[in-house]
């Protein structure tokens, strides 16, 4: 189904390339925003991930996955909006942050759950972060998260294994009552 | 299959990022100017033009631009002259310039572009040439790049479909050129910063996109040079603080 929309889009149908944008807009946004952590951004690097894609269109090969390239497009726009390059994002360097000096930071506001580990997401190294997002806001599997972010896959695994043990202790934490 | 922490951590991603799926529509709109879709060939999206008015109105990334008198029926069909009564005609604000404290008398001015600016009349002067007002110092220096702010009104595009397009545009001229996003100081808008590079006399090119709440723009563009950055550059910024739409 999605092979014939982008055969159209190749052949030039507009109308095919606002269905993909349907298709596609929502968790594109969604997953910008969690990278960039700001709506402006977010918002530049889907727009100008879609004009890349319907601008070179005609160099993707049909027999590929269309959604790991899409991402990949994406998550490089994320970072260009960023202003850092690939490397500086996901640089396989995991000098961690205390997520535990994170963890007891006097906090006066009475959140939800959902948004203090939101939160937490956000605080985690970017190379464990955006693993994170793609795997649990797009549902991308180990070998599509490594093609979109050009990484082994053993090293998607680690990153994912490291962002999901921070997360796992906040959210025993949360539900044991104590704020984050 | 995804345990329950997993779970949660689909279910905060999901909120977390819940309020900016509003913008598809919007970002749609930007996508189809960039390229210039034909509008014939097009998948109805209803109530986008709706939503798109409606977000700008109300939502959470909207520029908070001052509207005087714009639900007021005593004031609702009043022209820019009679509400420009509404507002003292001079006053003496203070402003720092290069770190020094500076008290001005500054004289309310209406733009062609239905909106009020206090502007200092012993330094620059305000006049319209084809729909754009220009401020303008009244000492010129020779052999400097030339110094303005113009104001000018575009209708039908967004704050967001022409601060792209001019990104595009700076970027064939200058060394740098920044999108710095929605600022809230000295106006709300989206800022647009270019430079022809770090030497004294080098060209700065800055702009502000403001929504001006019926589905138009207000650009605003300030030009000066590097060195006069802390001169001209905050004394436009300054005026752009007492800058106020008049809707009617």
């Amino acid at each position: 189904m999605e092979r014939v929309l982008l055969e159209k889009i190749k052949k030039g149908d507009s109308e095919a390339f606002e269905e993909l944008y349907s298709n596609y807009a929502e968790y594109a946004l969604r997953v910008a925003l969690a990278v960039t952590r700001d709506k402006m951004s977010a918002t530049d690097a889907v727009q100008e991930t879609f004009i890349k894609v319907y601008k070179n269109i005609n160099r993707f090969s049909l027999d590929r996955p269309f959604r790991p390239w899409f991402y990949r497009i994406l998550i490089n726009e994320c970072n260009r909006v960023m202003g850092k390059t690939l490397n500086a994002v996901l640089v396989d360097d995991f000098t961690e942050k205390s997520i535990q000096s994170f963890m007891s930071e006097e906090d006066d506001y009475s959140f939800e759950e959902y948004e203090n580990l939101y939160d937490a997401i956000q605080k985690l190294e970017d190379a464990n972060r955006v693993s994170i997002i793609l795997k649990y806001l797009r549902g991308f599997k180990e070998t599509e998260i490594a093609e979109i972010l050009g990484v082994n896959v053993n090293t998607v695994k680690s990153r994912l294994f490291k962002g999901r043990q921070k997360l796992k202790n906040i959210i025993e934490k949360l539900e044991g009552g104590n704020r984050v | 299959m995804m345990d329950r922490e997993e779970k949660k951590i689909n279910e905060a991603l999901l909120k977390g990022t819940d309020e900016i799926t509003e913008l598809k529509n919007i970002v749609w709109n930007n996508i189809e100017s960039q390229l210039d879709l034909k509008k014939g060939n097009r998948i109805d999206m209803k109530g986008k033009k709706n939503n798109l008015r409606r977000f700008f109105k109300y939502g959470s990334i909207a520029a908070a631009i001052a509207i005087v008198a714009i639900a007021n029926t005593q004031y609702g069909s009043a022209a820019v002259n009679k509400i420009k009564e509404m507002f003292t005609p001079s006053k003496t604000v203070e402003e720092k310039i290069e770190g020094i404290g500076e008290k001005k008398n500054v004289s309310l001015q209406e733009g062609s572009s239905k909106y009020i600016i206090y502007i200092d009349e012993k330094l620059y002067s305000m006049k319209t040439v084809e729909g754009k007002d220009i401020i303008t110092p009244k000492v010129k220096a020779e052999n400097l790049p030339q110094v303005f702010m113009e104001i000018q009104q575009v209708e039908g595009k967004t704050p967001e479909a022409l601060a792209a397009e001019k990104v595009k545009a700076l970027k064939e001229n200058y060394k740098r050129v920044e999108n710095m996003g929605k600022v809230k100081e000295p106006i709300s808008g989206i800022l647009i910063y270019a430079n022809s590079g770090s030497k004294w006399n080098d060209i700065v090119e800055k702009y502000y996109f403001v929504d001006n709440t019926k589905g138009g723009t207000i650009i605003i563009k300030q030009q000066y040079f590097v060195e006069a950055s802390e001169g001209h550059g905050s004394r436009f910024d300054n005026m752009l603080k007492e800058f106020k739409i008049v809707n009617q």
